[in-house]
């Protein structure tokens, strides 16, 4: 059995103020093989690990091309994008007749003139492999899955968990059911049943979980290869954004369809569950000043300003409203200010100096923050692992600002771990509230840190309260724009 | 045993409206020590060693060299970098043990705990050698004079030229004070006036060419030891700052009160005519308006790196587009966030982007504008004359509303057209230059200019003393008010 194997994942927010080049994929988590044939290298890279360990548990001969995750942010360069496809592609023609094309995609890539690069990518890998050679991909459940896509692939397989920690999981799910489509013992058949809403869905919450539970009890019957609850990413500007339920059957099968429809309505039901997690800043922080001492910390998601959805991860709302509020013992991280960085080494560890902070990147970001800092700790060449990545810091320091303590760093990217702190020194069980620049991935290796999780509204690029006149492209009605219902 | 007069010199001069960090690191280039501060590598005696040099020869006794450090314009230095330099002065104090102590210090030093660097360390110093010996110094005239730095010191010399080309002359006129105090038993006696004054007195135009020959003048006069002007430096905010006049007579009190108070009357007559001649922003933008064959060079004056300033500052980028004036050209501004975003848009790319304001309340509030990447340039570099090369970092041009701007990653001030012609903008095509530099530019940017103005902008050296935010000046000073006197100080 011989496979390739290739990634390229990207999730393009339309809004970004961040832009995105060929340099975006190649310097944040990028591989790329000396001789096609997957080094340690690869196998350490989330995704391939588990193609590779199940494509060498069956003793198969493995082909592997560029893998690469830019961090998110707006739509990259054409010309870059299809620079990136054509290396795939071109390694795929060298590669030879081959039984199996793996390809770990995000699921809502979007370049500056295709608003669908998955189902361009999975097009061109289809006319070259031909109708019989079977073509899957993994996708990340903020996927805004597409018929492109379902047509051009046999099998498209997302990740379960947000915190996605499943990846490795799914994809030696997907090798496996790949290997036994490549070997003529299934023939997958791809069902969307699509959700008229959009939004987060945090699985590590009841309702969610029970729908997962429900999409994975359905996986378990006959005749079922993969069930996958796509989330959608809201941010992306296309017709064809948004949830939905995306079964793999072996061969067509019409009785699954209330199975199906049973699933979606779960996942449906689930859909207010984690927009009421959001509170308001006021709420947040009246919250923490009210609240009896403890030992462990609040924690305090800044869910709008994640640069894993595009975001710049240099807002001062929060800092801004605990400054002024004249709160103490708070630590936030990481505030992507490349001068401050700069600024803080020139002073030195001990030194105080007087900063403008944050606020750089635009009207998202807020109003740049004039504080005086003392610097606690600086390091340079920092990383942290996270959701089964090992993502760079870069050079940070940790600033002293009225009682709080502030992480800066020159490299954008948001928080998964706790070593974002502890690496600077700072004790996250010694603080009142630690405020982490992320969306829900935090919540894998701070949940078990938390007094208590707190998802904080702010008016960043990430906000829950989309405007929709500032698509083009939206499908109406949409909850929650529109009062709609599902009903299977 | 062999006497010894002891030479040290610590000088930074030290801005309240720059936040860019002093550290020991901006003291390293030029740092001399021991015999380093006399002679050069090659043995050969250094120009400002020749006073002291001179002195100890004449006498028969040792020149002993000290530590001598210096650092250009920026925040106050941090205060454990300047303990650590003051240290090492003290250290070489204790063991020269000196007959005569003879220093260079700025007089504007402040550090991140210390708004007195200069006081302090001669208290120290005083401490060390006792009330006897003669501690004589040699000031920049950008200084805050102090009661402490008068305490202390035996006799403070002010250079009386600016730009400051008389280091050496005052400090023989300070060792000779301290001969006439070994020699004759002479007792400096000091007299300030306060003139309650912020001001930039350059000494080579009149009529301040004729009130420094005034301080020559009055200082061959009899019974006066040392006459000088304090001009002050308006960007620290200390509760000393202002132009002073210092006068010493040989224990005349009465003499030297006098003398110090023509001098404040002389300096008073003339003060609304010793600036440089500045326009506002408003009448920049009018003359920008104006049909024109040559660039008309505007000077940023205010947001000059070379000073201490962030060069990022958006004051006269936001005139310039709210005026909608047309073929306009903006640099070098200091930005490597928004430089990098350009990078990875790319040539011809769009973005919205947020340009400047970004170092400190200086820099003026950022301007969030829809751009077009004109071009990018890697390591670019910017010519001056024959020899100089600056590195300007990625940069980056941006068009937005009909104004050019290009942006570097390294702070550099804007010494010649090559600052904008290395990433292909041409220069001598626009209407209007705006560039972030307050002197060296004019040198290269003449040729190609139809006329060059220095505008009044707002930002870390601002020449507004009227609009500057001190906190810890509270004396009324002019023009702040329109008459000090009038006031309690």
């Amino acid at each position: 059995m011989k496979a390739f194997l290739a990634g390229l994942c990207h999730e393009t927010s339309a809004f970004s103020p961040t832009p995105t080049s060929r340099r975006s994929f190649e310097e944040f988590v990028a591989y790329r093989p000396v001789d096609g044939r997957p080094s340690s290298e690869a196998r350490a890279l989330n995704g391939y690990s588990g193609f590779l360990r199940a494509a060498d548990a069956h003793g198969d001969d493995v082909h592997v091309s560029f893998y690469s995750w830019a961090q998110p942010s707006a739509p990259c360069r054409q010309a870059d994008y299809e620079a990136l496809r054509d290396e795939i592609l071109n390694d795929l023609r060298k590669a030879g007749p081959v039984d199996m094309v793996l390809l770990f995609l995000h699921g809502a890539q979007m370049s500056q003139q295709c608003d669908d690069c998955e189902g361009d990518l999975l097009s061109h890998v289809r006319a070259i492999v031909g109708g019989s050679v079977f073509v899957g991909a993994l996708l990340d459940l903020h996927a805004n899955v597409t018929t492109a896509m379902i047509d051009a692939a046999d099998a498209l397989v997302a990740c379960r968990n947000y915190p996605h920690t499943d990846f490795d999981e799914r994809a030696v799910e997907l090798y496996e059911l790949g290997r036994r489509a490549a070997r003529g013992e299934v023939r997958p058949h791809m069902v969307f049943e699509r959700l008229p809403m959009i939004g987060m869905f945090f699985t590590t919450e009841p309702q969610m979980a029970h729908a997962n539970a429900a999409a994975f009890a359905l996986e378990q019957q006959p005749g079922v290869l993969s069930v996958s609850l796509i989330h959608g990413f809201l941010w992306a500007d296309m017709a064809q954004m948004g949830a939905g339920v995306l079964l793999v059957s072996d061969g067509v099968q019409p009785h699954l369809q209330p199975g199906v429809r049973a699933v979606a309505k779960a996942f449906f039901d689930a859909r207010g569950e984690t927009r009421a997690l959001r509170k308001s800043l006021d709420d947040v922080l009246d919250r923490i000043e009210s609240a009896p001492a403890a030992p462990k910390p609040f924690v305090i998601a800044d869910a709008c300003d994640n640069a894993g959805g595009g975001a710049g991860s240099d807002s001062t709302f929060i800092l801004e409203a605990v400054l002024t509020r004249g709160q103490r013992g708070f630590a936030f991280g990481l505030l992507w200010d490349p001068i401050a960085v700069q600024f803080a080494q020139m002073a030195g560890e001990g030194g105080v100096l007087r900063l403008r902070l944050g606020g750089k990147t635009g009207p998202e970001a807020g109003r740049p923050l004039d504080v005086t800092a003392r610097v606690l700790a600086l390091k340079d060449n920092l990383s942290q692992v996270g959701i089964g990545f090992t993502a760079p810091v870069g050079a940070a320091a940790a600033l002293e600002i009225e009682g709080n303590i502030v992480i800066v760093n020159d490299v954008r990217g948001q928080v998964f771990s706790p070593t974002c702190f502890s690496d600077l020194g700072v004790d996250i069980g010694a603080q009142r509230a630690v405020v982490v620049k992320s969306t829900q991935h935090f919540y894998d290796q701070f949940g078990p840190l938390a007094r208590e999780i707190l998802y904080c509204e702010t008016p960043g690029a990430l906000a829950l309260d989309i405007d929709p006149s500032r698509y083009r492209n939206l499908r109406r009605p949409l909850w929650p724009l529109d009062p709609v219902d599902y009903t299977p | 045993m062999t006497k010894t007069v002891f030479f040290s010199s610590l000088m930074t001069e030290t801005s309240s409206f720059s936040n860019l960090p002093t550290t020991l690191a901006d003291y390293q280039s030029g740092l001399m020590r021991g015999d380093g501060c006399f002679f050069d590598a090659d043995g050969r005696e250094r120009t400002g060693a020749a006073p002291i040099l001179a002195f100890a020869r004449a006498r028969g006794w040792r020149a002993v060299g000290g530590l001598v450090a210096q650092s250009t314009v920026g925040a106050p230095t941090q205060h454990r970098d300047y303990l650590a330099l003051r240290e090492e002065i003290l250290d070489g104090v204790r063991a020269a043990q000196p007959a005569v102590v003879a220093l260079g210090l700025h007089g504007a030093m402040m550090s991140t705990a210390c708004e007195d660097c200069e006081g302090d360390l001669l208290a120290e110093i005083r401490a060390l050698v006792g009330s006897a010996t003669p501690i004589v110094v040699v000031l920049d005239p950008h200084a805050h004079l102090t009661d402490a730095m008068l305490k202390h010191a035996s006799a403070l010399v002010f250079m009386k030229e600016y730009p400051h080309t008389d280091g050496v002359e005052r400090m023989q006129d300070a060792l000779a004070i301290a001969g006439r105090m070994i020699d004759e038993g002479l007792s400096p006696t000091p007299s300030v006036f306060d003139c309650r004054l912020l001001g930039f007195f350059p000494t080579q135009r009149q009529p301040m060419r004729g009130f420094v020959d005034q301080l020559f003048e009055i200082e061959r006069g009899p019974g006066v030891v040392s006459a000088s002007f304090v001009h002050g430096f308006p960007w620290g905010d200390m509760p000393d700052a202002g132009a002073k006049v210092l006068v010493y007579t040989d224990g005349d009190h009465d003499l030297a009160g006098r003398v110090a108070q023509s001098l404040h009357d002389s300096i008073w007559a003339i003060k609304d005519q010793t600036g440089p001649p500045l326009i506002s922003v408003d009448e920049a933008i009018a003359l920008a308006r104006a049909p024109r064959t040559a660039p008309l060079v505007l000077s940023d004056i205010a947001d000059n790196p070379g000073g201490g300033a962030p060069s990022d500052s958006t004051f006269l980028l936001r005139a310039l587009i709210e005026a909608n004036i047309p073929n306009a050209a903006v640099g070098l501004v200091y930005d490597p966030q928004a430089v990098r975003l350009c990078h990875q848009v790319g040539r011809g790319g769009r973005l919205t982007l947020r340009v400047g304001g970004k170092l400190g309340p200086a820099s003026g509030q950022p301007i969030d504008l829809d751009v077009e990447v004109v071009d990018v340039r890697k390591d670019a570099v910017m010519t001056f004359g024959a020899d100089w090369r600056f590195g300007l970092g990625d940069t980056a041009w941006i068009r937005s509303c009909g104004v050019d701007v290009v942006l570097c990653s390294i702070r550099v001030q804007m010494y010649d057209p090559s600052g904008f012609s290395h990433i292909g903008l041409d220069p001598a095509s626009r209407a209007v230059l705006v560039v972030k530099s307050s002197n060296h530019f004019q040198a290269a940017f003449e040729p190609i200019a139809s006329d060059i103005r220095w505008v009044s902008t707002p930002g870390a050296i601002d020449f507004d003393f009227t609009r500057l935010a001190y906190t810890r000046l509270k004396r009324p000073m002019y023009p702040r008010v329109a008459d000090p006197f009038a006031e309690p100080s």
